[in-house]
């Protein structure tokens, strides 16, 4: 008789951690939902596709270079990155999606007993990883879909190490202006590290908008998280990378994975990064074309939505958001349900070419009418 | 012999000379862990049975007994390798064959006396590992209804869970008098096993209070299985715009981030925010007078369904077809019936009975070649002793238990419902027909 024991060797806070599975592949969803085509606005990817330089880059990947690891830290994408930034190459740390730096960087500052604060309603992997990792996570809520500066500050206790501030947050698309971030950062004191996840940064234009990779010059707590999935479309090569002060790059170093990111995915993002203004107004212009489409539309059918930053919206439906997934994904429509951020019956819809976004519209007419009878 | 906390552990043989031992164990033991004398010894006879048993027809088999505080109550698991087809006299009906055949049955009476004494038992197969426990609830003092405060809310309402004994009290008293008897668990009577369960995180409940702590409704849930969460109320204790829903907000929120897939309610009142949630399944449950009466089953997933397989008899087939389709579930149907291989014997169904005698639930435990007349002698004693309501549930993730669909429908079951991912994939609720219903 002999039954493995588990529970005598897997920490309480790992066993007591849910574990997440991710969607699975688009070609077994279409079969099981009976459909020849998908439309994917689930993930916020940008439909465009990565600008035309990381083209060159994919089509010239031989075969040759598999054999040969990639380099190890990434050297000449943070060269490029410094270069861009005006900062120094040791200030970057690139991974395997940025999933992987929040990992480094909670592992780098948290033991047992530590906390962290954020929102109850954001990017849920700052407090999957402080959970699994044995870190207790505050969940301050938000406040007009914001995040909530005085309810944070209110939360920090000598046990605090990380605040996550996502900025503009998913899914909510709010952001702290600059004024807002500064008098946070100042309250803050240094007493521990601040995170900016600057992930969809590349999408706003408003001048109001704060740069973190100007405010870490004054605040040496700061560090941003920066992705080139969002707008570099870049999201199946998986590369992130964060930024911070020399000091503080250096203890977070100590726990980071080197090679972990592949030699196609450092040269895509080299190429994505070197001359990118073209692509990214392209890319803002789709955005916006699409907000012009929807925003009209859930106005005339009185459905209350969100419309802030980001390639995103969020809408609150007259259903169950769940129920509604798998109507729309019978018309060949995937969007993202909003009860996993705990907003039940909202849905997130990514902001793509007009096309898509006018069968978007008819499939969701239609799925509406259909619950309506 | 080890100790840990609540929970204690032997290891021994099956040999009847250590009877004395875990009766010592479980009369020490159990009372320390907060089990009344007289339910003390009824789970020390039920474990001694269960030993005099296993060394009638096991003998000398390496036996774990761990007897462990529960939420509400003291258990007796007993791990061992062993042929599952000795297990059939845990049959709610074994009693009259036993009794038919006394030499034959002898072996077997110390398991009918050990399942009878128990409150409830289960039973797992893992690989040729065996665990059968037994269980005594803990016996809780019952509460009076309470008055209802006359007084409006006053200032901004919240939602918050709560584990405060006299909060989960008095909310349950409230419940009482403001609800009909199947719209709440009948632990509300003894509100000691919900605070206890609570403090287990074995359930859960949250209270939305006024700004002078004024409790104006309460919502419960529990997990019965991995992946599905049951959720009772909302209660309503003032009149209050919103109450209902920032009870379900909470609720969905507290769970949205587990791994919990369905969350559903078979016992959701007038005050169920319907927007929320989708009808599962409209049940016409029998009362003891013969009226019916339909109650509305209601879910709602807490994630994108990703799809999963299924098995099934065909005669099931255009049942799940059709509720598939109605419910927008993806599901890969594969059809499944008895192959014609070896099977065991005797087959094993483990019987809880509800309150009033208004319901029995039966589920598959143990497969074998006489389980259709075991599913109809279970009926038979059923209906004679006047259960009005007999479900039956299937897990559509284990291809024996989904063959038995044919047997089903032909001995009087009709399936109900489904309830998604209740086990690895679905589960189907049968009901049975009453032929002069």
């Amino acid at each position: 008789m002999s039954t493995l024991m588990l529970d005598r060797i897997v920490p309480r806070h790992i066993r007591n951690f849910e574990p997440y599975y991710p969607s699975k592949p688009d070609s077994v969803l279409m079969s099981l939902f009976g459909v020849e085509r998908l439309h994917r606005l689930n993930n916020n990817e940008n439909a465009l596709g990565p600008p035309p330089a990381v083209h060159r880059v994919i089509d010239g990947f031989s075969a040759e270079m598999v054999p040969v690891y990639p380099n190890g830290d990434c050297f000449d994408l943070r060269d490029l990155l410094a270069a861009k930034f005006h900062k120094t190459q040791d200030q970057f740390l690139v991974g395997n999606g940025s999933c992987e730096v929040i990992s480094s960087v909670i592992k780098a500052f948290c033991v047992k007993g530590d906390n962290i604060i954020t929102a109850d309603k954001t990017f849920a992997v700052y407090e999957w990883v402080a959970e699994f990792s044995g870190v207790e996570a505050r969940l301050i809520p938000l406040k007009d879909f914001g995040f909530d500066p005085e309810a944070m500050l209110d939360a920090v206790d000598d046990k605090t190490k990380i605040i996550f501030v996502c900025n503009p947050n998913n899914p909510t698309g709010t952001y702290w202006d600059r004024d807002t971030m500064i008098r946070f950062l100042e309250a803050v004191d240094q007493r521990c590290i601040v995170v900016i996840d600057e992930a969809y940064c590349e999408y706003v234009d408003n001048p109001d908008y704060p740069d973190a990779m100007l405010l870490m010059e004054t605040f040496p707590n700061v560090i941003t998280f920066r992705t080139f999935s969002k707008m570099y479309a870049l999201a199946a090569l998986r590369i992130g990378y964060l930024c911070s002060s020399p000091d503080v790059v250096d203890m977070v170093r100590r726990t980071h994975i080197v090679y972990s990111v592949n030699t196609p995915a450092q040269q895509a993002a080299a190429a994505a990064i070197t001359d990118d203004r073209d692509f990214i107004l392209a890319t803002r212009k789709m955005v916006k074309e699409a907000r012009q489409l929807l925003c009209p539309f859930f106005d005339g059918l009185g459905i209350p939505y969100l419309s802030n930053q980001g390639n995103y919206m969020m809408v609150h439906v007259p259903l169950s958001d769940t129920l509604l997934y798998r109507m729309l994904m019978k018309h060949g429509v995937m969007v993202r349900t909003m009860t996993g951020f705990r907003f039940p019956n909202w849905i997130r819809i990514s902001l793509v070419q007009a096309p898509v976004m006018t069968d978007f519209i008819n499939a969701f007419r239609e799925v509406l009418s259909t619950v309506q009878k | 012999m080890t100790e840990t906390g609540s929970r204690l552990s032997l290891d021994l043989k099956a040999d009847i000379c250590w009877i004395p031992l875990v009766q010592g164990v479980v009369e020490t033991g159990a009372p320390v862990m907060g089990l009344d004398p007289g339910k003390t010894l009824r789970l020390a006879l039920a474990a001694e049975e269960f030993i005099l048993h296993l060394s009638r027809t096991a003998p000398g088999t390496r036996l774990i007994l761990t007897l462990s505080r529960e939420a509400s109550s003291v258990s007796a698991l007993f791990q061992f390798e062993s042929s599952p087809e000795d297990l059939w006299a845990m049959n709610l009906t074994a009693a009259s064959e036993i009794s038919q055949d006394l030499d034959q049955g002898m072996a077997h009476m110390g398991l009918l006396l050990a399942s009878r004494v128990a409150d409830r038992f289960s039973i797992a197969l893992n690989g040729r590992t065996l665990s059968v426990t037994l269980f005594q609830d803990i016996i809780y003092p019952e509460i009076e209804k309470a008055e209802v405060p006359s007084a409006p809310l006053r200032g901004i309402l919240s939602a918050e869970a709560c584990s405060d004994p006299a909060d989960i009290s008095h909310a349950c008293a409230l419940t009482m008098t403001l609800y009909p008897e199947p719209l709440y668990p009948k632990s509300f009577r003894t509100p000691g096993n919900i605070i206890d369960r609570i403090s287990q995180g074995r359930f859960h409940a949250a209270l939305v209070k006024d700004e002078a702590g004024t409790t104006a409704g309460m919502i419960c849930w529990q997990i019965p299985s991995r992946r599905t969460v049951e959720f009772y109320g909302p209660y309503l204790f003032s009149k209050g715009d919103g109450i209902a829903q920032l009870l379900i907000d909470h609720l969905i929120n507290q769970v949205a981030r587990t791994e919990a897939i369905t969350l559903y309610s078979r016992a959701a009142g007038p005050d169920l925010p319907l927007g929320n949630f989708e009808p599962l399944a409209a049940l016409a449950y029998r009362q003891s007078n013969g009226q019916k009466e339909t109650r509305t089953l209601w879910f709602r997933h807490l994630r994108e369904d990703m799809g999963c397989p299924v098995w099934a008899h065909p005669v099931l087939v255009p049942f799940l077809k059709e509720t598939y389709d109605r419910l927008f579930l993806i599901r890969t149907i594969r059809e499944y019936k008895d192959q014609g291989g070896s099977r065991p014997a005797r087959s094993l169904l483990g019987t809880r009975l509800g309150a009033d005698k208004q319901e029995a639930f039966i589920r598959p435990m143990l497969d074998g070649t006489d389980i259709r007349e075991n599913i109809q002698r279970h009926i038979q004693l059923l209906v004679n002793e006047k259960y009005v309501n007999l479900f039956f549930t299937m897990d559509l993730s284990i291809g024996w238990q989904a063959a038995l669909g044919k047997d089903l429908t032909e001995t009087g079951f009709e399936p109900a419902y489904v309830l998604p991912y209740a086990g690895e994939s679905d589960k189907v609720i049968f009901h049975y027909v009453h032929p002069h219903a």
